[in-house]
């Protein structure tokens, strides 16, 4: 008995000796970077298409050029917003198997899903070495920071608030000026309503329903207001909030018929082409202008403030960190100096369809809606978006509530209850 | 040759130490590892799945305080469970039935020894080799309201007649039942067919001798000679119902969540909200849901193997 005990008790040891974790490797000096760095360096994205690719690819010429000894490994995983990349995250990282480094926002979202947990490590060396302090506009590294310690390096600014409309069906239902207002937007829908158009382009988006609500919570809010839905000094009760769940409802009358039916990748594809389901509005950020461009429709298109939204420039920075036990530590910080760098963002950006963060862009290299971009990222009242605002599983809840009440039940009443009640959760104010 | 081979395995257990030579001790240190993996990966991660569902794991901070059955009391409160509740037993009805009936009935024909059976049968069966994605893509597009099938319907004259299919906002879980039927009855069917062509010929003999024409013979004969088959069928189809995850996840979640799945609110709690401890009262609720579908299931055959 004694010996199967032995033999047991032996098996179990090896047996948990094959279950450790790979030691990882001793994290390098802080200050200190390999002469000629070599290796690989694993970098997680959402770009897997289109401009984002293009954009992604210059950026990765950019580094091979500056760091040919090391390998760009390209982990990006598809899916809108990232859905799909931050699963794969969140399970590498609790495994204790961090990527090297992983695209996000910028923002709360990153700060408590990530740097308050500590998983993250403060990049004030680089920020200093680099000369970011000088070059990213203050509202940027306010953002970017947490308790005056900087995150994440931003390598492009989008704005999310864009009417993009098509000249041919506004033409076509004698209508000679986008909407200012939703008053006006209500008139044009009307009439684009009996020229057999559908006035807005919608789809049932799931957890992503949070991108369109964002446009119609902007319409009846101030700036302030805005932010203090989600620090907490204005609370999800507020009558503005029922007031944008009304006015979505209510704009969501004038989509196709079958817009439950389709995706938001179907919607977008119907507005490059010429459906009768083609709607003449799609509200969105400017990632869609790099869409645009790739079908070669720019001179059907027209881009407007949406409804309401005049002097607001709703931003979200694409942003990359790194993360504690990165395993390839070195090869990592030469990823951010890339993505912190002129060239590395003068490269992306064009592509991408975005304007770059640093103040010292070369401005020739970008095109009409992007210099447009450009100048009103100087005059507007900056506002970062709610995925820089508010942690990730507010986002999912606001997203599923309000894709349940447009799709579901349409109770503007039980749907701010449920946000009342999703924002205690997710300790907005604590 | 021959004997020079055995004479060489003969001389096999005279390598071993003496302590390995025993059988039984071979067998123990054979299955060690696998039972060790069995016991780590499954049971003890099933019980820390447990622990999570009443700690305060919430966020991405891990944080395994007791929480007594706060994500419970969350979970049975929560209006999108009940839903996915009731979209369990519609999709079960649907999806359960269907297979078996399916899946018998083409075995039965199949079982007739037509021409060209192989053929019918890789026919049959090929749907269950088709990824999910792609087979879930291909009836999304098939079902959906405006074209695929109802622009069939519309062709052919019924332009009034024209179902939601999955946008249905409250039956939308029965067409996505079609889908998955179309996936599993072939495999259903090899389940049955095999059963069949165990069934002595003698005994099917003796019942047309007897006068059974070839309802009752499959009523009186084949139906309950294949009890045990048409268990597997149930324990697999019904397993198949509770873990449905990959539908919801091409489809979307549908109107007021008609196509969502206890599987997929599992996943966009856990790993979209960081809501671990309500993620993990989710699986653990599924766990115990297959329990009864499994248990007797295991019971049976452990009589078997005794017997």
């Amino acid at each position: 008995m004694k010996r199967y005990c032995l033999v047991l008790l032996i098996i179990v040891s090896l047996a948990l000796a094959a279950c450790q974790p790979v030691a990882t490797e001793p994290a390098g000096d802080m200050s200190m970077e390999a002469a000629d760095p070599s290796g690989t360096v694993e970098v997680f994205s959402w770009w897997s298409g289109g401009g984002e690719l293009a954009g992604l690819n210059a950026i990765i010429e950019v580094f091979n050029a500056r760091y040919p000894g090391v390998e760009f490994d390209n982990a990006a995983i598809g899916g809108g917003d990232g859905v799909n990349m931050r699963t794969v995250l969140e399970t590498r990282m609790l495994g204790g198997e961090p990527p090297d480094s992983f695209q996000v926002w910028a923002g709360v979202g990153v700060v408590e899903d990530h740097v308050v947990p500590g998983r993250m490590e403060g990049l004030d060396f680089l920020f200093a070495e680099e000369g970011l302090y000088d070059v990213f506009p203050q509202s940027v590294l306010d953002n970017v920071s947490y308790e005056g310690t900087p995150y994440v390096v931003p390598v492009n600014i989008h704005r999310q608030n864009i009417m993009w409309y098509r000249l041919d069906r506004f033409e076509a239902a004698g209508i000679t000026e986008p909407p200012t207002n939703w008053d006006e937007f209500f008139v044009v829908a009307e009439q684009l309503k009996e020229a057999g158009i559908p006035a807005i382009g919608g789809a049932s988006l799931g957890a992503l329903a949070f991108h369109t609500y964002n446009y119609f919570l902007n319409s009846v809010t101030d700036g302030e207001t805005y932010l203090g839905l989600f620090d907490g000094s204005v609370g999800w009760d507020a009558p503005e909030v029922a007031e944008a769940l009304t006015l979505h409802m209510r704009a969501m009358e004038y989509a196709s018929g079958d817009w439950l039916e389709v995706g938001w990748g179907d919607q977008v594809e119907r507005f490059a082409a010429d459906y009768d389901e083609t709607p003449a509005i799609i509200l969105m950020g400017d990632w869609f202008w790099g869409f645009i461009k790739s079908e070669g429709i720019e001179e059907m298109v027209g881009w407007a403030d949406i409804p309401n939204h005049q002097g607001k420039y709703v931003w979200v920075a694409d942003s990359f960190g790194l993360p504690k036990n990165a395993p390839n530590r070195d090869n990592a910080i030469a990823w951010l100096k890339v993505v912190a760098s002129k060239d590395g963002q003068d490269a992306f950006n064009p592509l991408k369809g975005s304007i770059p963060v640093r103040t010292d862009g070369d401005v020739s290299l970008y095109d009409e809606y992007l210099r447009e971009s450009m100048d009103a990222w100087q005059t507007h009242e900056l506002l970062p978006f709610i995925g820089g605002l508010v942690r990730q599983s507010f986002v999912t809840d606001l997203g599923n509530i309000v894709n349940n009440m447009l799709t579901g039940h349409g109770d503007v009443a039980r749907a701010q209850e449920e946000l009342i009640q999703a924002a205690k959760d997710s300790g907005i104010g604590e | 040759m021959q004997s020079e081979l055995s004479a060489r395995a003969k001389s096999l257990p005279a390598l071993l130490p003496k302590w390995l030579r025993d059988d039984r001790k071979i067998a123990i240190l054979v299955l060690a590892p696998s039972i060790i993996a069995v016991a780590v990966f499954i049971y003890i991660f099933m019980g820390w799945t447990l622990y999570i569902s009443v700690s305060n794991w919430d966020r991405p901070t891990l944080d395994l305080s007791f929480a007594g059955l706060k994500n419970w009391q969350r979970l049975v409160n929560d209006p999108r469970f009940h839903i996915d509740l009731r979209n369990l037993v519609l999709f079960a009805v649907g999806y359960m039935s269907q297979c078996i009936v399916i899946g018998f009935l083409l075995a039965a024909l199949l079982n007739e020894r037509i021409r060209g059976e192989v053929f019918f049968r890789t026919v049959f069966l090929m749907p269950f080799a088709v990824s999910a994605v792609v087979s879930g893509t291909a009836w999304r597009w098939l079902q959906v309201p405006s074209a695929g099938i109802n622009l069939l319907i519309a062709n052919m004259g019924f332009e009034n007649f024209r179902p939601l299919w999955y946008m249905h906002p409250k039956l939308g879980m029965l067409a996505i039942t079609i889908m998955g039927a179309w996936q599993f009855s072939g495999f259903v069917m090899a389940l049955y067919l095999a059963g069949l062509r165990a069934i002595p010929d003698e005994l099917r003999e003796a019942a047309v001798i007897d006068g059974a024409g070839t309802i009752a013979l499959y009523r009186h004969v084949f139906i309950p000679m294949l009890r045990p088959v048409t268990f597997t069928a149930i324990v697999l189809t019904g397993a198949g119902s509770i873990g449905n995850f990959e539908i919801p996840s091409i489809i979307g979640t549908g109107p007021g969540f008609a196509t969502d799945t206890l599987g997929f609110y599992m996943f966009e709690q856990t790993f979209r909200s960081s809501r671990y401890g309500l993620g993990a009262a989710v699986a653990t609720f599924m766990l115990v849901l297959s329990i009864p579908l499994v248990l007797p299931y295991l019971i049976s055959v452990l009589r078997e193997e005794r017997e």
